[in-house]
């Protein structure tokens, strides 16, 4: 609280320019000053216990602090903390190959057999005797991957898009306007096609594989990246500090990329968060539609959950642990992103 | 009119948010004061001095959960009286409206902007009054033709948005008056207004206080809206009064240095050229508890050590100390009392005389009082 | 009103006109097309041609799409590679089932989802709303096929109490007077049929309904917190209003705004979820064939389709934007 030392200060002098005070019989042993300091301390002591918080620590900071203490956000955190280190380190968790079929001959899907968890296999074995466990853990490297490189690819393409439109829209007086007018027709248009359809485009175009699952999802969140960034740039650009800047003479492309587009990252990095949920989900289900990685060596959730569906009424755990594993995961996504929005949205804090 | 019996008296009021122990904040810390059929009573204060919780835990509308709320505040009502307090839900739902009503500060905010304000007007009626359709209506119309607002039929039909600001306050102000209460509660009806428009809400309420006879609980920060409508004046700080007084005496001599401070904030015409206003350095948050001492004393250019002992109590001006030149009858200085050990004697000399030798004789006596 | 309609209509004309190039060039350039997946594997070369020709494929594109957009103007969309039919016709023959099955979803989403919100917000930090926040959260996270996998197993094969495809039991007698079959035996009083046609819709109806509900609920409850809040609502209570006058016409008409909104633009995610629901139920809408055309690489079943429901959607949308402009006078003013 700055103004309590400086208002200290004025009154003291202020009292200084008074009248001499009379030394009266109560304090007549104190000196003047010490009487004073004396008043001061005792003031500062009173108001020195509500001194915490409130400094001028920045948003993400503050954020931060918020979320630190938001069991929301801690479970999120850990949630995907452990789902990002063995996706990292899966070759060396798990104990065998994804693909050798070494207990072939205890499996027999046509007869509705099958071996469920067992010393060796923590998790049973799948329907052509692979070690499910393996599989899973080599799959969490696959699904890792999918949502961080398909949220790239919204990210990059929505934040070019959306960046151009919000600075263009903000900066670029007519001509800017009939551009950001454009680049929103296009976002407009991609916004139409729901985002699934719009994947199985992407991927219907590009064959089934595990790139075409990645750009689908990806190009399926380009509009919302887009609009976002825009609207986030939109609000920015009509705040004070960029008139100022303006006013100073500072060059547009550098009041947009120093001021603006600083300013205006914070939704678009909660949304990135919850776009990785989005990127598995829907990665999920391109692979249950049969546009998914058909490489039995790589396996991923989603296709392992799209092959297990065949065997749900009779080995339903190969289905539900693919399944928990995204769930769980996108919840671990979810969760973080939820905190985040709520740590730097200033409506909700309360 | 009875004036022996208050129509509504709010006796140490007090409201505690939040949790237990260090968390809690106590917004208001025991008020007293009493509102009487056709005079304004003014809460004057900054913003978060709790005038506006005092106002809303009288109507019953503070949240249910986590608020704790002490004191009383026994009004008179239909078949005797009633303490607002203790009322339940339903009870208070049946006064609120019909026997109080309340301005509230923005008016825009303060109306439904999807419900027309005819709509918004006739609801009280048939609430509280059981009037329905055309005769709903034209009593909705009469209410705001009376308030003021003209071409009230097409007024009825549209929406808040489509209004100006000072026709929403009054749009407001009819509703509070549709049916007649005794007591009303405006809290700072006028800060969200023009000045010309203030002038005319201002004026629009002093004459529904005399033609009705209405109670009216004038909160505000802007003393230029105390002296023109208030009759009797309680000034709070940090949720406690510290000065209360009528009108022309806490004018004419405010003792506490935070009324003498919020005096000193007002611009006058009548001041010498180039004479700098004297604001209140600091703001509400720089605060003591009251429980160490008075809580202004940060603020304070008056303070003392004194002052930093404990709570000072509420004490009648001139009851502890001989009150010099300072006139008027006994029966005016039994009115105007203050929470202060070391009060300001006669705010234009403040700056002139050195009040320290008779103030600390004063502090001396309350100290052993 | 009338010019904002029209404004909007014209706003639509960009938006579809580029959606349909989109989608022209993106199906244009597909690897291995239509005379892979028709045609044989051991096909000749000359066969392979000779199909591409007869299907205008060799073309230059620019005269391709023009041809193609000449036959959009006249209501064609071109013939389905796989059942010869045209894909409108295909189109219109299953659009109904997904229509009941989507207003069905919709249904249970907002009959569900606005009170469940609402008594979540409410009671905020009840056991009630962190079993809202969490379920609706987890409905998000979760795969809908999964889900309806899920359904299917429990209710359908393992209970045994629904059942798990089509839309009615097979060897059903209906009088069809649109295709909503619902709605006919409502109108022709074949009571049997409606109750039938109800069964059929429990399973893909819940599944569908999964993501609106839980986005809904999030909405109503995070809308409803808000308005609370907000100062009419203390003036609504100022003034004594009973309880239920201050929740309906203060609270709740202020609070769904923003969830009619949603209610829009989840329509598109309906579709979406459409496409995996109704191939798990083998429920014969626009999803499932959607579905089978991806498998089949039916591509002018897969533009035809997708661009009517971009179109549809852009419609709904402009319904929701108008209704809420009815809804709202601040909207109406601009």
């Amino acid at each position: 609280m700055p103004t309590t030392p400086s208002s200290q200060n004025r009154s003291e002098s202020r009292e200084g320019t008074k009248a001499p005070e009379p030394a009266d019989s109560r304090d007549g042993h104190t000196p003047l000053l010490g009487r004073r300091a004396a008043k001061v301390d005792r003031l500062a002591e009173l108001m020195g216990r509500r001194e915490e918080g409130g400094h001028g620590a920045g948003v993400w900071r503050t954020a931060f602090d918020r979320m630190r203490r938001s069991p929301m956000a801690i479970t999120g955190a850990v949630i995907v903390a452990v789902f990002v280190v063995v996706a990292l380190f899966s070759p060396v968790i798990a104990p065998y190959e994804p693909v050798a079929q070494t207990w072939g001959d205890e499996v027999f899907p046509n007869r509705s057999v099958f071996v469920g968890p067992r010393a060796e296999n923590w998790l049973g074995l799948d329907n052509l005797g692979r070690d499910q466990f393996s599989r899973m853990v080599i799959g969490a490297r696959q699904t890792l991957l999918v949502g961080v490189v398909a949220t790239l690819v919204g990210f990059g393409v929505g934040a070019l898009l959306g960046g151009a439109a919000g600075a263009a829209a903000v900066l670029g007086g007519r001509w800017g306007r009939q551009v950001d007018n454009l680049v929103m027709r296009v976002i407009d248009m991609m916004l139409a096609l729901p985002t699934l359809l719009l994947a199985v485009t992407v991927a219907a175009l590009v064959g089934p594989s595990l790139t075409t699952v990645m750009i689908a999802v990806g190009v399926a969140q380009v509009p919302i990246f887009a609009r976002l960034l825009r609207g986030a740039m939109l609000s920015q650009g009509s705040r004070d500090y960029v008139l100022a800047a303006r006013a100073l003479g500072v060059r547009k492309h550098r009041i947009a990329l120093v001021h603006i587009l600083p300013n205006s990252l914070g939704p678009v990095i909660v949304q990135s968060t919850l776009t990785l949920a989005t990127a598995i989900i829907d990665a999920a289900a391109l692979s249950y539609l049969g546009l998914g990685n058909p490489d039995p060596a790589f396996p991923e959730w989603g296709t392992m959950l799209a092959d297990a569906q065949r065997f749900l009424s009779s080995a339903p755990q190969l289905a539900v642990y693919p399944a928990l594993a995204i769930i769980v995961t996108a919840l671990g996504f979810t969760l973080l992103g939820e905190a985040m929005r709520e740590a730097l949205d200033p409506k909700l804090r309360k | 009119m009875s004036s022996s019996t208050p129509l509504l008296a709010v006796d140490e009021l007090s409201v505690v948010f939040g949790g237990h122990g260090s968390d809690e904040v106590r917004a208001v810390d025991g008020v007293s004061f009493t509102l009487e059929e056709g005079r304004v009573t003014g809460l004057v204060g900054e913003s978060g001095c709790g005038k506006s919780v005092t106002s809303l835990a009288l109507m019953g509308l503070l949240p249910d959960r986590g608020v704790r709320v002490g004191g009383s505040a026994v009004m008179q009502v239909p078949g005797g009286t009633a303490d607002l307090l203790k009322l339940s839900q339903r009870r208070m739902r049946d006064l609120r409206g019909s026997q109080m009503a309340m301005i509230f500060q923005d008016p825009l905010s303060s109306l439904n902007p999807v419900v027309p304000i005819g709509r918004q007007v006739t609801e009280i009626l048939r609430r509280h009054r059981g009037m329905r359709g055309s005769a709903a209506a034209k009593e909705a119309a009469e209410l705001l033709d009376r308030v003021g607002i003209p071409d009230p039929e097409r007024r009825l039909r549209e929406y808040p948005h489509q209004l100006s600001g000072g026709m929403r306050q009054r749009a407001l102000i009819a509703m509070a008056v549709a049916c007649r209460p005794r007591v009303m509660i405006a809290d700072e009806p006028t800060t969200a207004l023009d000045v010309t428009i203030q002038a005319q809400i201002l004026e629009l309420l002093k004459n529904l206080v005399t033609e009705e006879g209405t109670a009216l609980l004038m909160i505000t920060h802007d003393l230029g809206v105390v002296a023109g409508l208030c009759d009797d004046i309680n000034v709070l700080y940090a949720g406690r009064a510290v000065e209360k007084a009528p009108r022309a005496p806490l004018f004419a001599q405010p003792t506490h240095p935070y009324t003498v401070g919020l005096l000193g904030s007002i611009p006058r015409l009548d001041a010498p050229r180039g004479e700098p206003l004297t604001p209140i350095r600091g703001s509400i948050n720089d605060n003591i508890a009251w429980t160490r001492g008075c809580a202004f004393a940060p603020r304070c250019d008056h303070y003392t050590m004194e002052c930093l002992q404990g709570p000072p109590d509420l004490v009648a001006v001139g009851a502890a100390a001989g009150v010099e030149g300072g006139g008027g009858s006994t029966g005016a200085a039994a009115e105007h009392v203050h929470r202060c050990v070391n009060p300001v004697r006669g705010a234009d000399t403040a700056d002139r005389s050195a009040p320290e030798s008779p103030a600390a004789v004063g502090e001396d006596e309350e100290a052993q009082g | 009103m009338l010019r904002f309609i029209v404004r909007r209509l014209l706003q639509l004309i960009p938006t579809l006109g580029g959606l349909s190039i989109l989608l022209f060039v993106w199906l244009q350039r597909l690897p291995g097309g239509p005379e892979y997946a028709l045609l044989p594997d051991d096909a000749t070369a000359e066969q392979r041609a000779e199909l591409r020709r007869s299907l205008g494929l060799d073309e230059p594109v620019m005269v391709q799409y023009l041809a193609f957009l000449r036959r959009i103007a006249q209501g064609d969309l071109g013939t389905s590679l796989t059942t010869g039919r045209a894909v409108t016709e295909e189109f219109l023959t299953r659009f109904p089932a997904t229509v009941e099955l989507s207003v069905t979803a919709m249904l249970i989403a907002v009959t569900a989802g606005i009170p469940l919100g609402y008594l979540a917000a409410r009671r905020r930090g009840s056991v009630l709303d962190v079993a809202a926040v969490g379920g609706s959260l987890l409905g998000i996270c979760t795969p809908v096929f999964f889900l309806a996998f899920i359904l299917k197993v429990v209710f359908a094969e393992k209970l045994g109490i629904l059942p798990s495809a089509f839309r009615l039991s097979p060897g059903t007698n209906r009088t069809d007077l649109s295709g909503l079959v619902v709605l006919d035996g409502l109108r022709t009083g074949e009571f049997d049929v409606v109750w039938n046609a109800l069964l059929h819709l429990a399973l893909p109806g819940v599944a569908l309904a999964s993501i609106p509900l839980a986005v809904i609920v999030r909405m109503t409850r995070a809308s409803v917190l808000e308005v609370v809040g907000e100062d009419y609502v203390r003036t609504a209570n100022a003034k004594g209003l009973h309880r239920n006058t201050v929740r309906t016409r203060h609270v709740m008409r202020n609070a769904l705004l923003p969830v009619v909104t949603s209610v829009g633009l989840l329509t598109g995610a309906l579709f979406s979820g459409a496409v995996l629901t109704e191939s798990v139920f083998a429920f014969p809408g626009i999803g499932s064939f959607i579905y089978e055309a991806t498998q089949t690489r039916d591509y002018p079943v897969l533009t035809g389709f997708i661009l009517l429901i971009a179109t549809m959607y852009v419609f709904i949308n402009l319904l929701v934007d108008i209704s809420y402009s009815l809804l709202d006078p601040r909207v109406r003013a601009q």
